[in-house]
């Protein structure tokens, strides 16, 4: 039953993957043909509602899913036991969807003034109350399966993916409740406040934690290598803690607010580079001494591409909320290029790692094609930072045109169409990338080698095994 | 020091406790992170209690930053209005100020707005940053937002991302709910380079309650529902915006100023029917009445009436502009006063 | 799924020198500089 339940997410969360970033790639059009996409007015539709697909389903049903399936998977693996209540957690597994899908629908209708129904106007918070309150359902179900498993362990430590892991999951159900209830009791500025708080801890302490909690996992095993440093294990995780719930203002930094807020929030970040260098520096060490691996091994290659990603994202975090930068660039693409190298980059990463990881695992057969996981992988690693090159650049220009030269952004838009362009055909080799990691999961159900622990995930053609294997 | 306060500048201070609280806050986490690089650890074991510990700390740590956002989220409800703060309420229509005669409900229309996800791309709020960039054109000094301007609002999006452009003070600038439905239907209509989504499969009532909401924006309640309609500004004339645009485009911006600022050429400002020093091409100083025929000339072929005091560097425009749009300089020029 | 699986080993690595080089100029960059917005034209 547990297994079912695992599976439940997973699958689920490759049918969002299938069509959330596709959403995103479609609507980039209107940047460039704003007429072309005048016929999804005929269905009530328009380029903004589906900026709120996109995002939604990235974050609830691409990601959200995607690493509760690996808590699912991870957390009675490091426990040394069964997974409690499995029911639940498949239970929960379909009213997750049937959420989400409740949450397309609502958002499509647009419907105005019903306290129930209406989208909520809270960026990533869009989820009208109704649909809320299932996910809340959802989340209880799973921490309190998760958490009944801890308990009922059979190791006396708590390797640090579990402290990453529940913890996450404590403070996703914080700031889940922050941002969808506890923001309605606040009108004002305040209420924008709260939302702020809201809205970074979305990432920070929801995706963040997660993600890091399942790349500690998956990093050691896949590179059989012990970790770099336990220390190094505990300054990032309470650091990250420490530091993370406060950044949330540097949004809205020139916002009129009581300064001292913003600066605590501005601080916040700064020192955010703290965690993030105790955990990309442990998850880089470790497979040193043994990178070889690297070649063997598909899961590791993504979780170490998604480290260096998140190197990269929270080297460019705490940067643009400096005040000299934040003016800057605020309000502009570069904001978004960096939203896209966080999720796309470092956590999608550490999501594909995942599934491709547990699947054989689950199934009990290999992914069947490595040309096919290597296409997935070059793609990963060279289209889509092309794709975030190609949307920083855009931010750029718009930031020197209207912040320097007092352009209007109507004076703006030629000068970017070329960077848009680029940012499109880019995004749509993204998409292709993850279409096809889609297509190599669901080929494989069928043509799936059998495998058997201390097999290679993907199944290897007969000659290059011989020279690839690396004993354990 | 005297420090001087903008008006924009929130009054809000953090209290004193606040100050305690990040010192030893501070201190306690620099002594973690010494421990936890160079500290004996204990051997790894874990029990119950250690666990529910652990929990417990991360929500600790967590509601304590919450708590620290929540008193100046209350501080910021309690800030007295400004005279122009958005304070429209359910129910409560206001007339076209742009004379069409419609009727629409602007805190209705705020609903619809955000239903839309139009603060995707428009924000509701003017940066003091934002009189020199090109995010608002148009704002005065006096229009950057102050956090009084916000406590009435519901709920507030006042947005993270521009598309387009802030909308914080459209209403002022452009008071007429006809002229907003129609670019709501039909953007591209009035700016052909937009990119904005129609949002013509709005209902009817959709469309004008949105239209009240922008015209609600930056206007004074008070003076909307009295009726008194603030003075549209002066229509441009479409060949001063085609002036400004070659103004730039063509290259003119690099060696004549539009703000009396010395250059390598003479400033625009205030020349047109100013009386001009030349020199003429044979020596002779003489005096000229920038009119429109001079400017023509001059735009065209400098060297034959060159200012005095200026050298000759500027390159002939023989046959690089049209008719139409020598005549876009010359009323762009016209309107620097 | 019970079956066992080998801990995951904890090493006792330590920060590379060149990382505390490169919190130390962040820290300096940071609050030394950053808040200063040199650029903006913030009245």
């Amino acid at each position: 039953m547990g297994e079912r339940a695992i599976k439940l997410w997973f699958f689920s969360s490759l049918v969002w993957l299938a069509l959330g970033p596709l959403i995103g790639a479609l609507m980039s059009l209107q940047f460039l043909w704003p007429d072309a996409l005048n016929f999804l007015a005929d269905f009530n539709f328009a380029y903004s509602k589906a900026r709120i697909f996109h995002t939604n389903l990235v974050i609830y049903g691409w990601i959200g899913m995607s690493f509760i399936a690996a808590i699912l998977y991870i957390i009675p693996k490091l426990c040394g036991t069964e997974l409690k209540y499995p029911k639940l957690a498949y239970w929960a597994g379909w009213l997750w969807n049937l959420a989400i899908l409740l949450n397309l629908i609502l958002i499509w209708a647009g419907i105005v003034g019903n306290p129930w129904l209406s989208i909520q106007p809270y960026e990533y918070a869009e989820a009208p109350l109704l649909v809320d309150i299932l996910i809340v359902l959802c989340a209880v179900a799973i921490i309190f399966s998760v958490h009944t498993t801890v308990l009922a362990r059979t190791k006396p430590t708590l390797y640090v993916s579990v402290w990453y892991l529940l913890g996450g999951l404590y403070t996703t159900a914080i700031t889940y409740l922050v941002g969808n209830f506890l923001v309605l009791g606040f009108s004002g500025l305040g209420n924008q406040i709260i939302h702020a708080w809201w809205l970074h801890n979305a990432v920070g302490l929801f995706i963040t934690p997660l993600g890091l909690g399942i790349a500690y996992y998956l990093i050691p095993i896949t590179a059989q290598q012990p970790v770099y440093s336990h220390r190094l294990g505990i300054l990032g995780f309470w650091t990250l803690m420490a530091f993370y719930p406060g950044t949330g203002l540097h949004h809205f930094l020139q916002m009129p607010m009581p300064t001292w807020i913003g600066e605590f929030a501005v601080v916040s970040s700064v020192l955010l580079a703290i965690p993030v260098l105790a955990v990309v520096v442990n998850h880089l060490a470790t497979p040193s001494g043994n990178w070889r691996r690297i070649f063997d091994s598909f899961p590791l290659r993504f979780a170490i591409f998604g480290s260096v990603y998140y190197l990269f994202t929270c080297i460019q975090g705490p940067f643009q909320t400096t005040h000299a930068v934040n003016w800057f660039v605020h309000f502009t693409e570069w904001v978004q290029a960096h939203a896209h190298l966080a999720l796309t980059g470092a956590f999608t990463c550490y999501g594909i790692a995942a599934i491709i990881y547990i699947f054989p695992r689950l199934t009990g057969k290999q992914l069947y094609s490595r040309t096919l996981a290597n296409w997935v992988f070059w793609i990963m690693a060279v289209v889509f930072p092309l794709f975030y090159l190609g949307f920083t650049h855009s931010g750029l220009v718009t930031a020197i045109s209207v912040n320097i030269l007092g352009n209007t952004i109507y004076e703006t838009i030629s000068a970017v169409w070329l960077a848009r362009l680029f940012r499109t055909l880019m995004g749509a080799g993204v998409v292709l990338g993850f279409w096809l990691f889609g297509y190599l999961i669901v080929r494989s159900l069928q043509v799936g080698p059998q495998f058997q622990e201390g097999m290679n995930e993907i199944a290897e053609p007969e000659g290059a095994r011989v020279k690839r294997r690396v004993t354990a | 020091m005297e420090h001087q306060h903008q008006p924009w500048q929130a009054p809000g201070e953090a209290s004193a406790i606040y100050w305690v609280l990040v010192v030893l806050v501070g201190a306690g986490l620099l002594a973690f992170m010494l421990w936890a690089l160079y500290g004996k650890l204990r051997p790894r074991r874990w029990t119950t209690t250690g666990y529910h510990a652990l929990g417990a700390l991360v929500i600790i740590m967590t509601l304590f930053t919450l708590v620290l956002y929540i008193i100046p989220a209350h501080q910021a409800q309690q800030i007295p209005p400004t005279a122009r703060a958005w304070d429209w309420k359910p129910g409560e229509t206001i007339k076209d100020p742009g004379g069409s005669g419609l009727e629409g409900e602007p805190y209705r229309g705020y609903l619809v707005y955000l239903a839309n996800g139009c603060t995707y791309c428009h924000s509701l709020y003017l940066r003091p940053e934002d009189l020199k960039t090109g995010w608002a054109e148009g704002a005065k000094l006096d229009e950057v937002s102050q956090m009084g301007d916000f406590v009435h609002y519901p709920f507030t999006m006042l947005g993270t991302q521009r598309d387009g452009p802030d909308l914080s003070i459209i209403g002022r600038k452009i008071p007429d709910m006809k002229y907003h439905i129609d670019h709501l239907v039909d953007p591209r209509k009035f700016k052909p380079k937009s990119v904005m989504p129609t949002y013509r499969y709005l209902s009817e009532r959709d469309l004008r309650d949105l239209a009240a909401f922008l015209v609600s924006l930056g206007n004074e309640p008070q003076k909307l529902r009295a009726g008194i309609a603030p003075t549209p500004p002066p229509t441009e004339d479409p060949r001063i915006a085609k002036g400004r645009e070659l103004y730039k485009s063509a290259g003119c911006v690099a060696c004549h100023s539009v703000d009396g600022s010395p250059n390598v050429g003479p400033t625009w400002k205030g020349l047109y029917e100013s009386a001009v020093a030349v020199v003429l091409p044979d020596g002779t100083e003489t005096t000229v009445i920038a009119d429109d025929a001079y400017l023509r000339e001059s735009i065209v072929q400098s060297a034959a009436k060159l200012v005095k005091n200026f050298q000759n560097v500027m390159p002939s425009y023989e046959g690089r502009f049209t008719d139409e749009e020598l005549q876009a300089f010359i009323e762009y020029i016209k309107s620097l006063r | 799924m019970a079956e066992k699986e080998p801990e995951i080993p904890e090493g006792e690595g330590r920060f590379p020198w060149w990382i505390w080089v490169a919190i130390l100029a962040w820290l300096v960059y940071a609050f030394l500089i950053g808040p200063f917005a040199l650029t903006s034209p913030r009245g």
